[in-house]
């Protein structure tokens, strides 16, 4: 299965990967056009410093997902097709449960909507956007398998 | 080997589901005194508020179980259970045999004996059918008193605002969401309420009912007396400990149960709202009622139904709910000066402007509990710091100024962080996070 890798050495806190995020969950997929759209695009991904080093933290997409087994609608669900946890947002009530549980503070709040956002790894496009915007191969995709 | 499992919700389902994806082989058997299949009951609230319909109550497809061969016997009762024998008795005389059993039969919502409360029109909130009833007679009425101002009278308070009533809130304690909040998100909460035109009486009771057969008016402790055609009575959940006690198991509040949440009679397990487990904050058994931690709970027991002993690290009490459109939510010892006579506890706070509130609550320098307001997008990362039990001295501080994630507290939550990343520690055990 296929996972999304960080090179945390490599990761320069520029946010091309906040904003790719942001560019391919908008509506126009155009940027000129995105920054106009309301709400804006929101990203996914979000990077963080901590001391000297960033941090592009996202969803994991957990085996045994606390969201899951929290969400009260059945909105977060797991795609076995693909092995990645994803959020119906036309089931999802905005109750925060999922934003309670998970660890790594993956979820966001969409406040317009009243929606849980979270990484869907992109399942339209051959790459996760994050990992195609990222200039430094900080972010890369592997399968999970030779890694571990 | 052949399972059986009483109560067909949160606890019941993740348990049958568990054991079918553990064992394709075994037997599995669903009895449910509710003639639906498997819902969402903490849907209810927004069922009442026209915000779901029937689709969406429903967690699984038709077909489902048949699919994973769940036979599910509906709307009928247990009524007893004997561990000699190994069988479940019906309420139809009928006998049903086990191998292991699981008692998920969840809470009954408590009745106090306000006299008047068996009129038309005055309602308690647990089941998918009291949804129904419930917004059946919303429909022609214009003024609803919610007695009681814990999680489940605030939803329903909501859910009829928003169906289109005038609702009073008549709460005991001296503050709403009383388990939940402490004083100043209380405080918080309240004001919200007033401005979006909900009455609240705090220190209050209602103290009669009248009307002829229906509910005309609720007469308060105050001596008020009120109008009001709806009537939801929400004073907390009593554990439906009947059949285990009257088995012999030991039982509590809940039922007891072990680390492997097997009860005190051989092959006799429970789980969800029933059952007393570990509390990971407290750091003794409590029973907590909420949707997780009876999924949670339901896969740890089918494991060790199955024959893989699991532990269950225990949960933490939680809760998070919106009020005017304002998340808050809680999780741990929130006010441990309340609940217990507050020796070894810190409490630190943070307030901001607009609806904007932190707490953090320590013992021996560990967190033990927060509450948040407003801005509620990295709670489940001080859930996680609660749950690893770790000291981490700036914690209170960060947390506190918002200033911190997942990177700040991954040494001392998981691994994870570093197992995805590239030449980070290699053979990292499969990380289990079950167990909420
Ligand atoms: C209005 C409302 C809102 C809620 N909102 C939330 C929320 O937002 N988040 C959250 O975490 N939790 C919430 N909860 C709590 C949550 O619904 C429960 O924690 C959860 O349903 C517990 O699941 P369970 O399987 O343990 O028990 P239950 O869901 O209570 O299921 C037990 C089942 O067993 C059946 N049963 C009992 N005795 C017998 C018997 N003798 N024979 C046959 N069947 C029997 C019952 O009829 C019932 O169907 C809410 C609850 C309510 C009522
Ligand atoms: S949202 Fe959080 S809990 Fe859910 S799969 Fe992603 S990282 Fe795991
Ligand atoms: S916010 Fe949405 S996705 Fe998250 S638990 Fe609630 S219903 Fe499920």
């Amino acid at each position: 299965m296929k996972e999304v890798f960080v090179r945390l050495a490599r990761c320069v806190g520029c946010r091309q990967c906040e904003i790719s995020c942001a560019l391919v969950h908008s509506e126009s997929r155009d940027i000129h056009q995105a920054v106009w759209e309301r709400p804006l695009p929101r990203q996914r991904v979000r990077v963080t410093r901590e001391g000297s080093e960033y941090y592009p933290l996202r969803c994991f997409h957990c085996e045994d997902a606390p969201c899951i087994g929290a969400c009260i609608t059945g909105a977060m669900h797991l795609d076995e097709d693909v092995g990645t946890v994803a959020c119906d947002t036309t089931r999802c009530v905005g109750c925060w449960m999922c934003v309670m549980v998970c660890p790594y503070g993956s979820i966001r709040i969409h406040e317009g909507q009243k929606v849980a956002l979270k990484c869907d790894r992109c399942p339209d496009e051959d790459e996760p956007a994050c990992v195609r915007g990222c200039p430094t191969r900080a972010l890369l995709v592997k399968e999970r398998a030779l890694v571990v | 080997m052949k399972h059986v499992i009483i109560g067909g919700s949160a606890a019941g389902m993740s348990c049958a589901e568990t054991l079918r994806r553990l064992d394709p082989k075994c037997e599995i058997t669903i009895i449910s005194d509710e003639a639906r299949p498997f819902y969402s009951r903490c849907l209810t609230s927004y069922y009442i508020a026209g915000k779901i319909g029937e689709r969406d109550m429903l967690l699984r497809d038709p077909g489902f179980y048949e699919a994973r061969r769940l036979d599910l016997v509906m709307g009928k009762k247990a009524v007893s259970v004997d561990p000699r024998k190994k069988a479940v008795v019906l309420d139809d005389g009928s006998e049903i045999p086990y191998d292991r059993l699981l008692l998920a039969t969840g809470g009954r919502p408590k009745l106090p004996d306000i006299p008047g409360a068996g009129k038309l029109g005055v309602f308690t909130l647990r089941t998918w059918d009291d949804a129904v009833a419930i917004s059946e007679r919303a429909k022609a009425a214009r003024k609803a008193v919610v007695v009681g101002g814990g999680l489940i009278g605030m939803k329903v308070a909501g859910a009829l605002r928003d169906a289109g009533l005038e609702v009073r809130v008549v709460a005991a304690s001296g503050r709403v969401l009383s388990q939940m909040l402490d004083d100043v998100a209380a405080a918080i909460a309240r004001r919200l309420l007033e401005a979006h035109g909900f009455a609240v009486d705090t220190r209050c009771d209602v103290v009669e009912i009248e009307g002829d057969d229906e509910v005309r008016h609720v007469r308060l402790q105050d001596g008020r007396r009120v109008d009001a055609d709806l009537v939801v009575i929400g004073k907390g959940v009593d554990p439906e400990v009947g059949l285990a006690k009257a088995c012999g198991a030991r039982v509590g509040r809940g039922i007891i149960v072990d680390e492997h949440l097997k009860t005190s009679v051989p092959d006799i397990y429970a789980a969800g709202d029933v059952a007393e487990a570990y509390d990971m904050a407290w750091g003794e058994p409590r029973v907590n009622a909420m949707w997780t931690a009876a999924t949670s709970q339901g896969q740890v027991a089918a494991h060790n139904m199955a024959g893989i002993p699991t532990r269950y690290p225990g949960s933490v009490g939680m809760n998070s709910i919106d009020i005017c459109g304002v998340p808050f939510i809680s999780m741990g010892v929130v006010s441990p000066r309340r609940d217990r006579d507050g020796n070894g506890y810190v409490e630190l706070a943070q307030r901001r402007a607009g609806n904007w509130y932190r707490k953090v609550v320590l013992k021996d320098r560990v967190i033990c509990g927060a509450i948040f307001a407003g801005v509620v997008d990295k709670a489940g990362v001080v859930l996680a710091l609660i749950r690893a039990r770790a000291r981490r001295d700036d914690a209170p501080e960060r947390i506190l100024a918002d200033d911190f994630t997942y990177a700040t507290f991954m040494d001392v939550i998981d691994e994870k962080g570093r197992y995805f990343q590239e030449g980070g520690k290699r053979n990292v055990q499969r990380i289990m996070q079950g167990g909420y």
